[in-house]
C-alpha cells in the first residue's frame, strides 16, 4: 500500500458495484478515459507498473501538462501514479493514489492527491507569477540539501 | 528540536554544515527558529506547505470530484445491467 503523506487531498465516493466492476474502469486507456478525464483530459495512460500517465489541465485558459509513471499497481486494490507539472520549477512530482475497498456490499473509492512537500515552491510563484521571497539560490541550495 | 539535537541525528555532517542547512531552510521559510534561553529551537513551518496545498486543491478538487462521480455512474450502470441480465435469466428459467 502506498504511503500517503500528511499533506494530501482526499476525495471519496461509494459505488454500488463490486470492486471487480469498478477496477475494470482502470484496466485500459479507453476505460480510464471514460471517467478520469472529466474536467481535465487524460492524454495517456498505461495500466501497468511503470506505465506512463499524462493529463492536460486547463487553468485560466492555459493548458498545462502533468506527467509521470505508475509507481504502484495492485489490480482491484490500488494504483498510484506520479504527476509532474511539465515546464514548471517544481522540485518533484505530486502523486495520485486511488484505493478501492469493499464496504457495505459495494466499493469505497478513495482518491488521494499527495506529495505536496516535494514541490519546494511557494504558492505565489506557481500560479500568479510574482516573487514570494524565494530566489534561485535558495531553490538550488534546497535541492542540494534534498539530494545530499 | 534544538540545533544540537538535530546535529546528533546526522553524525556524519559537521555542526557548521548543519547550522548552514538550518539557515537555508529558515530563509526558505520552511523552518521557524525560536530562541529559548541560550538555545535555538527549530520547528517545521507547515504554513508554506499548507499554502501550496490550498492552491492546488482549488484546481484539482473539482476535477477529482467530477471524475469520481463519473466513475460511479459508469460502474453502477454496468453493475445494474448485469444484474438485470441475471434477473431476466432467472425469469426465463422458471
Amino acid at each position: 500500500m502506498t504511503q500517503v503523506s500528511p499533506y494530501h487531498v482526499r476525495r471519496s465516493v461509494w459505488i454500488d458495484a463490486s470492486s471487480d466492476t469498478v477496477w475494470s474502469h482502470f484496466e485500459s486507456f479507453e476505460a480510464m478515459r471514460t471517467w478520469y478525464g472529466i474536467g481535465h483530459q487524460l492524454a495517456a495512460y498505461e495500466a501497468r507498473l511503470g506505465g506512463h500517465v499524462v493529463t492536460l489541465v486547463d487553468i485560466d485558459g492555459t493548458t498545462h501538462r502533468f506527467s509521470g509513471d505508475v509507481v504502484h499497481f495492485e489490480p482491484g486494490r490500488e494504483i498510484t501514479f506520479e504527476q509532474f507539472w511539465e515546464g514548471s520549477s517544481w522540485l518533484g512530482p505530486t502523486s495520485v493514489t486511488i484505493r478501492l475497498s469493499e464496504l457495505d456490499g459495494g466499493t469505497l473509492v478513495e482518491l488521494f492527491h499527495h506529495g505536496y512537500e516535494r514541490l519546494g515552491e511557494p504558492v505565489g510563484e506557481m500560479l500568479d507569477g510574482f516573487e514570494s521571497g524565494w530566489t534561485n539560490r535558495h531553490v538550488h541550495a534546497l535541492r542540494e540539501l534534498v539530494h545530499a | 528540536m534544538t540545533a544540537g539535537a538535530l546535529a546528533d541525528e546526522f553524525p556524519t555532517v559537521s555542526r557548521p554544515a548543519v547550522s548552514k542547512h538550518l539557515r537555508i531552510l529558515r530563509e526558505a521559510g520552511l523552518v521557524v527558529a525560536e530562541q529559548a534561553g541560550r538555545e535555538w529551537h527549530y520547528t517545521l513551518d507547515t504554513s508554506l506547505l499548507a499554502d501550496i496545498q490550498r492552491t492546488w486543491m482549488s484546481v484539482f478538487v473539482p476535477m477529482f470530484d467530477a471524475s469520481l462521480d463519473e466513475l460511479r455512474r459508469h460502474a453502477e450502470s454496468r453493475s445494474h445491467m448485469s444484474e438485470e441480465k441475471l434477473d431476466r435469466g432467472r425469469h426465463l428459467a422458471r
